[in-house]
This record gives structure tokens, sequence and C-alpha cells, in this order.
């Protein structure tokens, strides 16, 4: 290569520099472009993500009545009103009635059993009998552990309770079965010892020393269950035999009540429980300086037992155990193998704590599980006579019966002129009830809720902080999308809100969008690109307006509809004209001014767009149709249209995705932000989806900020799924031409 | 009609073509016989297709374009105000210079013109007929349902050409019709040309003086003026025009010194 520069171009390294030096415009600019990219890619996710983080994460809730509670309810008015039953707060009656009736059955707890075993049978329960073992590991099915629970907060300053607990253990084994319950191993007591000695920070590596309650001194308050209290007592007597001068207060209130007040009020030093401690309620007591320290005592089991005369009932399984204390008659109605014999029932009666205990111990039930009938009864104790009448009125709970109206009363409101939905609807099904009583009855509320990154990374301050705050709230996991979200219209509780109306707001708004913009628009299209001669001066004067009009700020729309189709079109658009009007919208702000609206708004777009796919139909195709003697209209339906319309889709498809996403132009023409019921044509009133979006954000609730970020990602959802099918289109047409 | 001698089928009298203000051709007599092929040849940008496309007024499709004088087909002139180009258009077809073939299947291809145009009879004879008149039915005739965009460029010129002859046109204006083919693809199309002469009245333009020499019967010479004004030269019989040119310019030109 010649170094020199012959003929006005560079040579040899004049041209590689040259060369290199275009090359290396090249790369600064695809670094340039390449980082555009990366930061609109990292805009975009973190957009994702912030919504995303909104849309799911811990809440607390509270219910008003919890679901537990009223399955324990319709399981006891079960049991307690199956025939041949005989409930008795007195134990006492019900070994006499079992042991003197060769088809008796009944339950109570182990203690009455080991005192009375001489005139009963003991029915093993999934091949079970309770003993010490059985009951501490568990694989007897009946039982609930006994407990007490104090903290090291308190055992520090209070050292008397320690030692209290302390001897407690050394000595529980030896009352324990004086008073009918099961102890646990001398080894696991003694594991319990160390845990606690280690609480009360004394050496751990040593023997545990004896205690000698002469040493001891102060007093000591104990409150909670009542299966716990007569251990409690008899520990406490031996206390004070062995020499303890100061004062024991024993209570008996209840588990959950004893551990409320040691956890929050703080006004008792150990709470007896007959069942281990919540994470809610850990979170409680830890929230007040009291970590709670669960020392397990003993083990309470339920024994159930049948006449020596039964020969046959050897062993039920839970689910036998709960026919037999619901609906059997006969025994064979519990086994097929056994006689049909008439079933007799002795249970504990309806104050009694062994009958809760039984209940939700041998029954696994969920609200949802229970039948119709159990669910509307429920419903029924929970609401007003009004209420009940309108939701029956709404939607019938039976086809065949009338349940919160009167007999006469229904035919009546049935046979007027307008009659209400319930009058022909399909019953309620199971599910529908169970909802209606989530909502009516049990009535979660939610105290407060947290995005998913505090969720997942403040797990357990989220958890003790409801503890303290709300002792009886629950903290589970929310997805603020789900059915409820979908099928309910908005509302003032944030845990009832949905998204409903706006959904169908958004695709009523957009049909009437679509019905009027893409005729319209891909009619302009035509008539500009095939007809209208560019020579013209006006032809050109509109084809620059419609340019023109497609940069005006989408807000002018909105007024201009205000004027148009709210104002001077009211008797068209509030449907007045055809008599369709609706009194609660006796004005233009339907779904019909907002869809013409909204129709306005793309309508350039999509002429432009749609002349942009006509002028893209190769114009050989034109020629090669006139050349076979096509007339104009011939050549623009069989060849220019079909040509175009993939691109006029994909245009209008991308402009009616902006549409779907227009707030400003329908504040104006005066959408309503909160619309209960469901729009149900052109002349409802309405909201859509960004509009209750942007309501939900300016509420002071912050519950409300998750629902957007639920409802955005609808919106999200509908704009990719219209995004997608433009993107196949256009594939699917360049396949096509290719 | 008063000129007609009876003999040719399409008369150009004092022919001139407007594109705005620009006189694209000017003053063109040209009679076209029947059942012949008259090319049509000259130097690029003389106005050969100006002066093919005012035959069967697909000049009207350019909004700019003006056309004095008369064509008469059949002794009738096209470019009187009463006379509708698209039946103009039915009578005289056209091939056009890069194959244009409807995004359709080759079956749609061919029938389309034919049932525009209120074809009564048995569309897939008509079909066939058309395909083996174009050469092209062994080709096809398994697959009448693809797309005619599937066929190679030769091929989808015949197609073209059959699509053409679909409507049974008295004339068929070609304009370079091989020329985006190669040379085995181009012969074809000529061979082609030759059999449907038979039934049809054929208009070439062309650059290829071999073809014109080969397959034409008549030859008219274009060129331009100081004006770039094209205008007819020479016109006469293919042999004479290629033997004997009687104008100078014919001369250079087809002997390759000129153009
Ligand atoms: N649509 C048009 N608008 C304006 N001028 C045109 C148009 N079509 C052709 N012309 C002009 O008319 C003259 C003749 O063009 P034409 O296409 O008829 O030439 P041609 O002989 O077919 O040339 P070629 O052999 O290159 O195809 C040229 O000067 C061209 O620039
Ligand atoms: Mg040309």
């Amino acid at each position: 290569m010649a170094q020199n520069t012959t003929n006005g171009f560079p040579e040899g390294d004049a041209l590689q520099s040259q060369i290199s030096g275009r090359h290396l415009r090249g790369t600064i600019w695809r670094i340039v472009f390449l980082s555009t990219l990366i930061l609109a890619i990292i805009v975009l996710i973190i957009l994702l993500v912030t919504i995303f983080v909104d849309g799911f994460g811990l809440v607390a809730v509270q219910n008003v009545v919890e679901p537990e509670s009223l399955v324990l309810d319709y399981v006891e008015t079960d049991m307690l009103t199956a025939p041949d039953t005989i409930a008795s707060e007195d134990d006492n009656e019900l070994v006499a009635g079992i042991a003197g009736d060769p088809d008796g059955t009944g339950f109570f707890g182990y203690a009455f059993y080991a005192n009375n075993s001489d005139k009963l049978r003991l029915v093993s329960i999934e091949n079970t009998i309770p003993d010490d073992t059985t009951t501490s590991d568990g694989s007897y099915p009946l039982t609930r552990p006994l407990e007490l629970i104090s903290s090291a907060s308190v055992i520090a300053a209070k050292p008397q309770v320690g030692q209290f607990i302390l001897y407690y253990l050394q000595h529980v084994n030896e009352e324990i079965e004086n008073i009918g319950y099961f102890a646990i191993p001398d080894a696991e007591i003694s594991e319990i010892e160390l845990a606690v000695m280690e609480a009360l920070g004394l050496d751990t590596s040593g023997s545990v020393p004896m205690i000698d309650p002469a040493t001891v001194s102060g007093n000591i308050t104990i409150a909670g269950s009542s299966t716990v209290f007569p251990l409690t007592e008899r520990i406490a007597e031996r206390f004070k035999a062995d020499g303890y001068g100061g004062e024991i207060n024993i209570e008996s209130i209840g588990s959950s009540a004893g551990i409320r007040a040691f956890c929050v009020d703080g006004s008792i030093d150990i709470a007896n429980a007959s069942r281990k401690i919540l994470p809610e309620e850990r979170a409680a007591c830890r929230s007040n300086d009291r970590d709670p320290i669960e020392s397990q005592v003993g083990t309470d089991a339920i024994a159930v037992v049948v006449n020596p005369a039964n020969t046959f009932a050897d062993n039920l399984s839970l689910e036998e155990l709960g026919i037999l204390f619901t609906t059997a008659a006969v025994w064979s109605d519990v086994d097929g193998s056994w006689p049909d014999n008439p079933v007799h029932r002795y249970i504990p009666g309806a104050d009694s704590g062994t009958l809760d205990f039984f209940a939700s111990t041998a029954f696994d039930l969920r609200l949802q599980d229970l039948p119709k009938d159990a669910l509307v009864a429920i419903l029924g104790a929970g609401i007003t006579e009004n209420v009940g009448r309108r939701l029956e009125r709404e939607q019938r709970f039976y086809n065949n019966a009338v349940v919160f109206n009167s007999a006469e009363e229904w035919v009546a409101v049935c046979s007027s002129d307008e009659p209400p939905a319930g009058c022909t609807s399909e019953e309620r099904s199971q599910n529908n009830v169970y909802l209606l009583v989530q909502e009516r009855i049990v009535q979660p509320k939610i105290l407060q809720a947290w995005p998913l990154t505090e969720s997942i990374f403040n797990r357990q301050t989220i958890i003790d902080e409801v503890g303290a705050t709300y002792p009886d709230a629950r903290v589970e996991f929310r997805s603020w999308l789900n059915r409820h979200f979908l099928n309910s219209p908005t509302s003032s509780q944030p845990e009832l809100a949905g998204f409903r109306t706006a959904i169908l707001g958004s695709i009523f708004v957009i049909i009437i969008c679509i019905l009027f913009a893409l005729p319209v628009g891909v009619g302009a299209a035509i008539y500009l690109e095939e007809y209208a001669s560019q020579d013209k001066w006006y032809n050109r004067i509109i084809q620059t307006n419609i340019y023109n009009l497609a940069g005006v700020p989408s807000i002018i729309y909105g007024m201009l509809g205000l004027a148009i189709f709210v104002r001077a079109l009211e008797p068209i658009t509030s449907g007045a004209l055809f008599g369709f009007s609706d009194a609660a919208t006796a004005n233009g702000r339907t779904i019909l001014s907002a869809g013409l609206t909204l129709g306005l708004l793309i309508l350039p777009i999509i002429i432009i767009n749609g002349q942009e796919a006509i002028r893209a139909v190769p114009n050989s195709l034109r020629q090669a149709s006139y050349g076979l003697g096509a007339t104009k209209w011939d050549t623009v339906r069989s060849h220019v249209l079909p040509g175009a319309i993939p691109g006029i889709l994909t245009g209008s498809i991308l402009a009616f995705s902006r549409a779907i996403g227009e707030t400003a132009p329908l504040i104006v023409v005066g959408a309503s932000t909160f619309v209960t019921v469901d729009p149900t044509g052109p002349f409802s009133k309405f909201t859509v989806m960004p509009i209750l979006i942007y309501n939900w954000t300016s509420r002071p609730q912050k519950e409300y900020q998750y629902l957007a970020a639920a409802g955005i990602i609808i919106l999200l959802v509908l704009l990719i799924i219209m995004n997608s099918l433009a993107i196949y289109l256009r594939n699917r047409t360049q396949g096509k031409r290719a | 009609m008063s000129n007609n001698n009876g003999n040719y089928v399409l008369q150009a009298e004092d022919m001139n073509v407007y594109y705005g203000s620009f006189r694209a051709v000017k003053n063109v007599n040209l009679n076209i016989a029947p059942r012949a092929i008259t090319a049509l040849i000259g130097p690029s940008g003389c106005g050969k297709s100006t002066v093919l496309r005012a035959f069967n007024r697909m000049n009207d499709l350019v909004p700019v374009a003006r056309t004095e004088g008369a064509v008469t087909f059949h002794g009738r002139n096209i470019y009187e105000p009463n006379v509708d180009p698209v039946e103009v258009r039915r009578r005289i077809g056209m091939v056009f210079q890069k194959p244009n073939p409807f995004p359709k299947s080759i079956y749609d291809n061919v029938a389309w013109g034919a049932k525009l145009n209120g074809f009564k009879g048995h569309m897939d004879d008509l079909v066939e007929e058309s395909l083996r008149g174009a050469a092209l039915w062994d080709e096809v005739k398994d697959k009448l349902s693809q797309s005619g965009l599937s066929l190679s460029g030769g091929q989808q010129q015949r197609l073209c050409i059959a699509r053409a002859i679909a409507v049974k046109p008295e004339v068929i204006l070609m304009d370079e019709p091989a020329s985006a083919l190669d040379p085995i693809a181009t012969l074809r199309i000529e061979e082609l040309i030759q059999e449907i002469k038979q039934n049809y009245t054929i208009i070439i333009v062309t650059h290829n003086m071999q073809q014109a020499a080969r397959a034409s019967d008549f030859t008219a010479f274009f060129s331009v003026d100081d004006h770039r004004t094209g205008m007819l030269v020479e016109f006469g019989e293919t042999n004479q025009i290629f033997t004997n040119p009687h104008n100078e310019t014919t001369e250079q030109y087809i002997t390759g010194r000129f153009g």
C-alpha cells in the first residue's frame, strides 16, 4: 500500500486511522445507546418492583368473631342436640349414667375415668390408650399440655416466682396422678428445670438444687386455666406446708385471660395455661419485656368410655369419634360390623371446658367446611332482621324456602311491580353464604399492613409490633390482588374494597371508544390516503390539523368532551332521548360520554396510524389491480384494506391501551370515584381503573395504597395483553409479507 | 369512428403526455397491428413507459399526468370523457416490470380479476386455462392454494401474465417484463410471449435489443429532443428497423453506439 495520498483519499496508515476512527465513533455511540437501554430497563424494573412490593405483604388482621369459635359453637350444638344425649356439668352423673346403661358412651377428663375404671371400659382412639408416654409424645390425640408461663424479667424482679416454679417442677410428678393428669417424664422435667434455671441466671452445670420453701419470701400471683388450677393449688398448699411464708393468690379465669393478664396487663406473675402460647401472644409478651418461658408441668387427656357390657367398641378413629358423638343413632352407624343397638350419649355440658376441649381436638373442621344450613344459621344469629331481609332479596338463600322474610312478605314483594332480584335468582351457594359470614360475622379488620420488602426482611419486628399494639390480632400474609378484589366493588373499608366496578367500567368505556374511534378513524384514513387529492389546499389543511390534534394534551379533550357530550348532547348521552335514563345518572356523565371522549382523544392517532398502514401497501399492488380493470373501490376493498388491516390493528390496539390508562379527560368528563354498582350499559355512571387507582392513592388510610398497587397490576396485565396482541399481529403480517 | 382503417387495434394520434408542466412525450403517432408483437425501444427516460401506460390510461393514476391528442381503440378515442378507464383496462391488460402478484393464493391471483369482471363460467377451468396459457400450470397445479409470493421471480412474472390473460383482454401491455429475471427465465417469458401472440395483441417495452429483434414483429424507436421530451423516431417492421434503419439515431442506438 502506498503511503502517500495520490487520489484525494487517504492511504496506508492514514486510511487505517481514518477507518479505526470511524469504528471508535461507532463504538462510543453503541455504548451510549446501550446505557440508555439499560437506564430504561432499570427504570422499568424499579417501577414494577415498587408496584409489586405494595401489592403483597403482611397484614395484621383482627376478627370481630373468631371463625374457630363459630366452628366450635356449631360442633358443640351439634353434639348437645344429638338424639339420646344427656349432658351434665357433673362428671359423676356421667359416670353413673354410662355405668348403668349398656348402650352408654361418653367422655370426660381422664381423672374421672381413673377413679371409676372398675365401672367403665376405656376406648382407644386411633389405636392409642392414654398413658404417660402417649400423652406426652402426642400420639394420643385428645390431649392438651398444662403449662406455667412466666418470664425471666418477672423472675429477676421477684425471685420467689422462679423458686416456686422450680419447686413446682420438682414436686409435680408426686401430685399429678392424684389430680388425674398425666405426668411428663422426669428427664423432660429436668430439661425444663434447666431452662428455668438458665433464665434465672443460675449455674446449670451442677445438679439442680432442691428448693427449700422456708427460705422463700414475697408474694406470688397466679391466674389462668381452670384445668391447671387444681394442680397449682395443690402444689401451692405443699409449698406453704413446707414453710413458705408469703401469700400465693391463684385465680381460675381461663387460659386466654391468664395469658393476657400476664403479657399485656402485667398484673400476674405466672399464667396457668392448658394450651401452648400463640405466636401473637408471645409477641405481645415480648413487647412488654416479658419474653415468655413456658414450663410444661403435665398433660391433660380426655377419656372416651363405654359401658363394660359393650364388648365391640374397642377403638375409634377421630372420624368415627366425630360420628359417634353427633349423628350416629345406632352403633352400626359408626362401624358397620357393630350391632344395631342405640347409642346413648353422656357428655359434659355446654359450660364445661371439657366439651370445648373435646370439640376442638376431635373435629378437624374449618368455617368454610360447615354445611350451608349451619352457615345460614350462624349468619342469622349475627345480623339484624333488616339486613337479613335485604340479603335475601338480593339473592335468596334457598330456592324453596325463605329464611329472613316471612312467607307472606316474600309473596308480596315478589308480586310487586319491581320484584327484587332474589325472587328469581339462583339460591346462594354454600361458598356464597360462607363469604357473607366472613363479611358480616367474622368481619376481619385489617389494622395495619406492610409492603413486601418489609414483610420479608422485618418479619419478626412486625410480629412483635402487632403483638404489642393489637394483642388480639393475627399477622398473616395477604395478596391484595385476590379473588375478592376482582369480584367486589370499591368500599370504604379497605379489606372489603375491590376493583370490579372499575374493571367493568374500563371495559365498557373502551368498547364504546373502539366502536366510535376505529370505524371513524379508519374511514378517515382511507379517504385521506386513497381518495383525497393532496393537491387540494383544504385536504392539506385537514392533514396538518390531524397531526396537530394528535399532540393536544388529553385534558383539552376532556373539556371538549364535557362541552359536547356531557352538556350539549346530554339528551343523547344520558339516554333520556331513548327513555333509558337512570334516575341516579340523569345527566350526561355516562359511559357513553366517556367512551366518546376517549374516542376523540385517540382518533387522530388512529387516523395517522391508519394512513401509515395504508401507505405501506405497495403501489404495485394497486397498479396490478387497476391493470385488471378494477375500480378504486375494488382495489381498496380487495387489496389496500386487507394489506393495511394488520398495521391498522397494531396501531389501534396501542392507541386503545393508551386510552385505557387515561385519567385526566375522564375526571373532567365526570367519572365518579365511588361507584359500587356494576355498570349496566352505555348510560350508566361509571368509574374506570386509573381513576379508582388515583382515588385510592389519595386516601388517608395506608391500606388503599396496597389496593392501588393491586389495581395497577391488573391494569398493567391488561396493557401487556393488549400490547402482546399488537406485537403478535405485527409479526404475523411480517411473516406473510416476507 | 372516422380514423379507423380496420387493420389497427390501437392508434396513437398526435399524442402528448405531460407530467405537470413537463412534456414527457410529444406528437406520437403509432399504429398497433392485431395479434402481433410491437416492441418499444429507446434510451432510458425517453418515454417508453409513458407511451405504454397511455394505451390503457394507467397514467390517470399519476395525479400530475395529462394526456393530449387521441388514443383510439378499435377506432374509439379512449380519452373521450364518457369512456370509463375501468373498461379500457379490462380490455387492455398490463404486465409490469417487477412481478407484483397479490398476497393471495395462486388460484385467487388468477381468479380475482375474472370474478371482479363478472365471469360467469367455470372458474377452475379458467384458472387452469390461464395458468396453462402462461406456461405455469405444471409447476403450480399441486399448490394452487399457496401464496403467489411463494413462487420464484420468473414464476411470479408468469403468474402475472396468467392473471392478465385470465380476464381475456385483447391487448396486453408489457413494461420490461423480463428485466428482473435471469437469462433462462427471460427466455421462457419470451417463448411465452411468442405463444400467446396467437390470441393477443402485445406491446412490449424492452431494453434488450436481441429480445426486441428476436421476439417482435414491429419495433418503435423513441428518443429525446433537446428538452428531454420523448418522441417517436422511427417505426416499422422489426426486420427493417434492425437491418436497414432509415434514421441515423436509430442505427446508432441499435448498434450500441448511443444510449
Ligand atoms: N410520475 C411521474 N411524474 C413526473 N415525471 C415522470 C413520471 N413518470 C415519468 N416521468 C418522466 O417522464 C419521462 C419519461 O419517463 P418514462 O418512465 O416513460 O421513461 P422510460 O422510457 O420508460 O425510461 P426507462 O427506460 O428508464 O424505463 C422521464 O423524464 C421521467 O422523468
Ligand atoms: Mg420505463
